[in-house]
């Protein structure tokens, strides 16, 4: 090589590690990512207590409802009902998880546990039949003549009820049935989850890897957040628009209310409420986080509009009068108020955050452009 | 027309490139189809909605009830397959191309641009002599014949117009001066080995905004010049291989990296085989003027056709009036929320409608963002209202939506009576303008 072309080289290398010196300075510094361990955080710290509460505040509810039809009189049935009441708090903090064991084959848990509005007619079937009512006829039952709804009903749903209750040893039978029957399937979505053993939760925190249902990292953390979308909209469609006849029907239909004979219909809505808030915020506890967290890592920062629209649809909740059920007759106005507020959370989540995260609400697909 | 022109066209050129495209194109689509098959979409996306978004024209479109769409993506594939082996080459490309134009006219929410160039190839196959080589009609008729010029020109023409289109929707200041979607889009890759940190970050969405338009520009000038094409056929393998990595875009990377062999001298499958070369005559082949006045009418049609968005209001990434059969490709995140209010006189009363309930994800989540889908769902509620014996139907949709992390918006005027609002291709007043304010990290 001459002595020119040897220069020409030389130049040209020398140019080259210019570009790649200058190309290291600017180099951006690195975004983690940190989806896997929000994936994680979500099962590990908000839906598996969740749900290990629920199984143990159902076992509270069978020996309650067992105590009662003991001994029936009032201040048995008020620790029945109180236990209710209170395993209906993780159930339905857990809303948002309602997909998976919850609502897809072969378990599909969700109906079996709560299947609402409740149907009394179906109730009142299986009190009229002559067939026994033993575990094996309970575990035979289709989901409007079990779950919590209808224990709520066997509870709440007379006036006397701790009398009803003694009137007929089939009361007590279906009773006691149906609450070791609720046991067993929180029992059984716990362990669903649980990583040690059903694992359910891998298909989320090893979404991309060895998880089936979502493909991608970016497919789960999809699904979360349409999940919280989604919560916001049922609640709005279903538990207040469905009773106020705003979405169907076109007059007020009371017995569409979730939870109608106990009157937690909105006590029900604001424990959903906060299922969503945990997810965002993320469960209080050490190591734990939540979406907002993520998204402030990447310079997006919701946490104000959210609290806010938090707190607005809150507000919009408390102003309705108890029970639902009433209030969809006696103020409606009240009613779709929140239906309203709702909606601000609903379009903050499902347009605003999902934009940020360039998450697809849903879990279908096709492919894109 | 000038006869210089026809007479230059007419040229006679090696068949094999033609051929080549011909055969990886029917390979590609007859994958495609059974990919399609595979994955449960026919029944997903064509037989599980209960409602399908017509086009304007086309609402006689249907699917086939009972096995009837299978039948008719086994037909596809067929044809493909049939094209691909070069049986009938004409006839094939037309069959193919009419049963896969059909499927896909079916609904909107189904609009893709490459399913638009999958079917304006297979028209243009079905009009060019892609079976004159390597192909079961050259062996029946028993010698291989060239094709002209022309024939290369109006596949280039047609490719030319997807990139530079596809180039000058990225002239956008989202696009180079935010580097917005890809920076959102990007961090969905930080999880990626090396990379994927870099890639999150905004000084790589900026690059590679600047690297995709000058790419999309630049790559069909240096395709034709012969100096630069192995350059840029070694970036085009670079640029939709990485795209197709990072992107759910299915086959599109592939097409078009089919597509740009077009570019390369005809006889290049041959020199790849180590196959002689065939001796072409001098004089030109039969090629009638009103072939090449169709040809470039066609070409003409397509370069204009990207453009009309330009005679509507508004931005076009937000009202997507002009928005389909135009190449603005991989261009816009946005995301939207819709519910409708329909009331009715007689009886008296006001409902509340999400349409999640009767949609499928996909349908609903397209519908959402997009104005003309948004006013077909409200016609189908003052139908359904309509067909319930109600008079008096009014629909208001609450529409919000947001465009490259700007705060939400209104999409949709929820004033206007969109069971009033025509149909058409008319600009529609009922769709909100785009605040410009500056995107915000809120």
């Amino acid at each position: 090589m001459s002595p020119r072309g040897l220069r020409r080289r030389w130049a040209r290398w020398l140019l080259v590690g210019l570009v790649a010196s200058l190309a290291a300075a600017c180099a951006p510094s690195e975004i983690a990512d940190q989806r896997r361990e929000l994936l994680a955080s979500w099962g590990e710290d908000i839906l598996l207590p969740l749900y290990a509460e629920l199984e143990a505040r159902t076992e509270t509810l069978d020996l309650a409802a067992e105590a009662l039809c003991a001994a029936p009189d009032a201040a048995a049935l008020e620790a029945a009902r109180d236990a209710w009441w209170s395993a209906r708090a993780p159930l339905k903090q857990a809303e948002v998880f309602a997909f998976g064991p919850y609502s897809d084959e072969p378990l599909r848990l969700g109906p079996k546990i709560d299947f609402w509005p409740v149907r009394p007619g179906s109730v009142d079937e299986v009190l009229a039949s002559e067939a026994p009512i033993d575990d094996a006829r309970v575990a035979s039952l289709g989901a409007a003549q079990s779950g919590m709804p209808v224990i709520e009903l066997l509870l709440y749903g007379h006036d006397d009820g701790a009398a009803w209750l003694a009137a007929d040893p089939r009361r007590c039978a279906y009773l006691t049935g149906l609450t070791a029957d609720l046991h067993d399937h929180a029992a059984a979505l716990r362990e669903a989850w649980a990583p040690d053993e059903g694992a359910w939760l891998d298909e989320l925190t090893e979404a991309g890897r060895t998880s089936a249902t979502f493909s991608t990292l970016q497919l789960a953390l999809s699904a979360m957040v349409g999940r919280m979308a989604f919560t916001v909209e049922a609640i709005r469609s279903d538990k207040l628009g469905r009773p106020l006849g705003l979405t169907s029907g076109g007059v007020p239909q009371p017995d569409k209310a979730e939870s109608q004979s106990s009157g937690r219909s909105l006590e029900d809505i604001r424990d959903a409420l906060r299922g969503v808030e945990l997810l965002y915020l993320g469960a209080d506890a050490e190591g734990a986080s939540g979406l907002d967290a993520y998204l402030e890592a990447r310079g997006r920062h919701f946490a104000f509009r959210m609290t806010t629209a938090l707190a607005k649809a809150r507000a919009a909740l408390d102003a309705i009068p108890a029970p639902l059920t009433q209030a969809v007759q006696t103020d409606p106005a009240a009613v779709e108020a929140a239906i309203d507020a709702l909606g601000e959370l609903q379009r903050l989540i499902e347009v605003d955050i999902a934009n940020a995260l360039s998450v697809t609400v849903g879990f279908s697909g096709n492919d894109g452009d | 027309m000038g006869h210089a022109l026809v007479r230059r066209l007419a040229a006679p050129r090696d068949a094999a490139g033609l051929a080549a495209f011909r055969i990886l194109f029917g390979l590609l689509m007859l994958g495609a189809t059974v990919r399609f098959w595979a994955k449960g979409w026919i029944d997903e996306l064509y037989l599980a909605p209960g409602f399908h978004f017509t086009w304007a024209g086309f609402d006689w479109v249907r699917p086939w009830p009972g096995v009837g769409m299978y039948v008719h993506q086994g037909a596809m594939a067929l044809a493909a397959a049939s094209l691909a082996v070069g049986y009938r080459s004409r006839l094939s490309a037309a069959v193919f191309g009419l049963l896969f134009t059909y499927a896909e006219l079916i609904d909107k929410a189904l609009y893709l641009n490459h399913y638009y160039l999958v079917s304006l190839l297979a028209a243009l196959l079905a009009l060019l002599p892609s079976g004159a080589a390597w192909s079961l009609d050259a062996r029946r008729r028993g010698h291989e014949r060239a094709v002209p010029l022309g024939a290369y020109g109006l596949l280039r023409g047609q490719v030319a117009v997807v990139y530079v289109h596809a180039g000058l929707a990225k002239l956008d200041a989202d696009w180079l001066l935010r580097g917005e979607p890809l920076h959102t889009w990007l961090q969905a890759q930080a999880h990626l080995p090396l990379v994927g940190p870099l890639l999150a970050t905004g000084t790589a969405a900026l690059a590679l905004s600047w690297a995709g338009a000058l790419y999309d520009l630049g790559v069909v000038p240096l395709l034709l010049w012969r100096r630069t094409r192995a350059l840029a056929f070694a970036a085009a393998v670079v640029f939709h291989v990485t795209v197709w990595l990072l992107f759910p875009i299915g086959v599109f990377s592939w097409v078009m990296l089919v597509s740009t062999t077009l570019f390369f001298d005809p006889g290049w499958p041959r020199r790849l085989l180590r196959r002689p070369a065939p001796v072409l005559a001098r004089s030109p082949l039969a090629l009638r003027r009103a072939a090449v006045v169709a040809g470039c009418a066609w070409l003409a049609l397509q370069a204009a056709l990207p453009l009309r968005h330009l005679a509507f209001p508004g931005r076009v990434n937000w009202t997507e009036q002009g928005f389909r059969f135009a190449w603005r490709v991989m261009l816009v995140e946005k995301t939207g929320s819709v519910e409708y209010e329909v009331t009715t006189r007689s009886p008296p009363g006001r409902r509340l409608v999400f349409p999640r309930d009767e949609l499928t994800p996909l349908q609903h989540k397209v519908m959402s963002t997009q104005p003309d889908m948004i006013l077909d769902y409200a016609h189908h509620l003052a139908e359904q209202a309509r067909a319930g014996g109600a008079t008096g139907i009014e629909v208001r949709a609450r529409a919000t939506a947001s465009l490259h992390g700007r705060p939400s918006q209104p999409l949709i005027d929820p004033a206007v009576d969109l069971a009033a609002e025509p149909r058409g291709l008319s600009p529609a007043r009922f769709i909100v303008p785009l605040r410009e304010a500056q995107p915000s990290s809120e």
